[in-house]
């Protein structure tokens, strides 16, 4: 089977996982698996593993603390601070060290994404941009067509949507 | 010192009267809040916690939640009145010991209670009598709509509401279900039951949550999850499993009786009898003695007695509410002495 990730290669990890009642069995490659935090023994890695091991290794590590942020700018928290008390200084402290919080969600909770409910003001802004997504394929259509009327219809409504949106920002 | 009707008599969720009183106390469901632009509360100076607080407490009170919403400045209240609030589950315990500016608004009425300043901004809590998860969830989620329209909550799209702790975001929800289990603890039924639960992504505490002991044979159940899940998803999990459990429970207790009626027995007259006579009484001891009343009640060996009087003792009988009883700061010792003045009375042969 091949990995349900990237695939690319030959899946020898299977994780099962549980939410909400709902079994759930995933078959990925071993580097798609580490990459996603999940422990394996280091033997499988290297088997499967492309490029030798020596040299990946140090470069993807230099390459990571290259791109790390060292603190938040907002409010100052590190990633030490973040593993030592297990909470963040402040929302945007989710986007900074977006990398290892979701691989600690990946454990803790075995998943990355939101399913529930939402602020009113987020369901309005996603209706928003449906309406604007599907007046834009009408548009690129009319224009394929070469229906320039209704392209220009369709244009002058994307302006009045989008203005609408920059007023109420 | 404190306020007469902060004691009088528990709150409605602590009436014996709920769906499944034989084996649940209580349900209750949190949601994690936070608002947008503000750093969380551990990061936050005391002026900064005022502000927000402020715009939380407005938005509470124009929301028109309820018509007897109460404030209380919990930094300003003393600490024998925040162990009272504790005791009653309308505030945590890191809200009861923390430190800096925080409160806690709660409507008697709706039973809902919302922390501010606690580990997150917002703790929305419902409680409810007995088993009733689906009519505390949707109150609470009544309440954070009303309260979304005047506060702008710190969100992202992929990982849903924000919250301190990462185990806590997406929903922000937990919903807690605390029982009564003496029959599965005494036949030996609780791997059987952290097996189970585990499995379908609950997780079994003590009755104070995390790190809590199950003193008095009571246990609570919640959900460890919040995230990737929808919040009638996360219901269903617990509705499913805690009715099984509360089932389980029920034929031990027949088993237990079928097997072993004249042990059973011993041991519920035997804690009638301590409760009735003793001068001292421990608080740890005290929820042993009424594990077995509460027990026999519900099999039926004490008919006299109620539910109600049971869960009413059980909130009473607590170090802060002994002292408002009693009208006086005590210590451990003589809070013993009181509690076991107080039982007597309440166990006295004629009211039995």
């Amino acid at each position: 089977m091949m990995c349900q990730m990237c695939q690319n290669s030959e899946a020898t990890v299977l994780v099962k996982q549980i939410i909400a009642g709902h079994k759930d069995e995933i078959h990925l490659c071993a580097p798609c698996a580490a990459e996603r935090g999940l422990a394996i023994a280091p033997a499988l890695i290297l088997q499967h593993s492309s490029t030798p091991v020596a040299s990946e290794t140090p470069t993807k590590k230099r390459r990571r603390r290259a791109s790390a942020p060292q603190s938040c700018k907002s409010c100052g928290s590190t990633l030490a601070m973040l593993k030592e008390t297990g909470r963040l200084g402040c929302p945007e402290d989710y986007v900074i060290f977006e990398k290892e919080i979701l691989n600690l969600l990946l454990r803790a909770q075995g998943c990355t994404e939101h399913r529930g409910r939402q602020p009113a003001r987020m369901a309005a802004r996603q209706a928003h941009e449906r309406r604007v997504a599907s007046m834009r394929t009408d548009l690129s259509q009319a224009i394929a067509q070469q229906d320039y009327e209704r392209a220009a219809t369709l244009r002058d409504m994307l302006h009045c949507l989008e203005a609408g949106e920059q007023g109420h920002a | 010192m404190l306020e007469p009707e902060a004691y009088n008599g528990p709150d409605a969720w602590t009436r014996g009267n709920g769906p499944e009183a034989d084996v649940v106390l209580s349900t209750r469901v949190r949601l994690a809040r936070n608002v947008a632009d503000f750093h969380f509360p551990s990061r936050l100076d005391d002026e900064t916690r005022a502000r927000l607080q402020t715009r939380i407490v407005t938005a509470i009170n124009d929301s028109k939640l309820a018509d007897d919403v109460r404030h209380e400045e919990l930094q300003d209240a003393d600490a024998l009145h925040r162990q009272l609030l504790w005791e009653r589950n309308l505030i945590s315990r890191e809200a009861m010991q923390g430190k800096g500016v925080r409160g806690v608004s709660w409507s008697a009425q709706k039973q809902f209670s919302i922390m501010t300043n606690e580990e997150d901004h917002l703790r929305i809590q419902t409680l409810r009598a007995g088993f009733a998860p689906a009519e505390a969830l949707a109150c609470a989620l009544e309440v954070d709509t009303q309260l979304d329209t005047r506060i702008e909550y710190a969100w992202s799209a992929k990982l849903g509401y924000l919250t301190a702790c990462p185990t806590n975001v997406g929903t922000g929800l937990r919903i807690s279900v605390m029982l009564h289990v003496p029959a599965l603890v005494q036949t030996r039924q609780m791997d059987k039951v952290n097996k189970a639960t585990a499995e379908v992504g609950l997780t079994v505490r003590g009755q104070h949550g995390e790190g809590s002991k199950a003193l008095g044979d009571v246990i609570q159940i919640s959900n460890q999850r919040t995230l990737g899940s929808t919040e009638p998803e996360l219901l269903e999990v617990v509705l499913a499993m805690l009715l099984k459990i509360v089932e389980y429970e029920r034929v031990m207790r027949e088993k237990l009786l079928a097997d072993s009626k004249t042990a059973v027995e011993d041991r519920i007259w035997r804690s009638v009898g301590t409760l009735r006579h003793a001068r001292r009484l421990p608080h740890e001891e005290t929820l042993g003695l009424l594990s077995a009343v509460r027990l026999g009640i519900t099999m039926k060996l004490l008919p006299t007695m109620g539910l109600d009087d049971m869960n009413e003792m059980l909130v009473l009988s607590q170090p802060a509410h002994l002292q408002a009883l009693f009208g006086k700061a005590m210590d451990a010792g003589d809070r013993d002495i009181a509690r076991a003045t107080w039982m007597r009375d309440r166990f006295k042969p004629e009211s039995n």
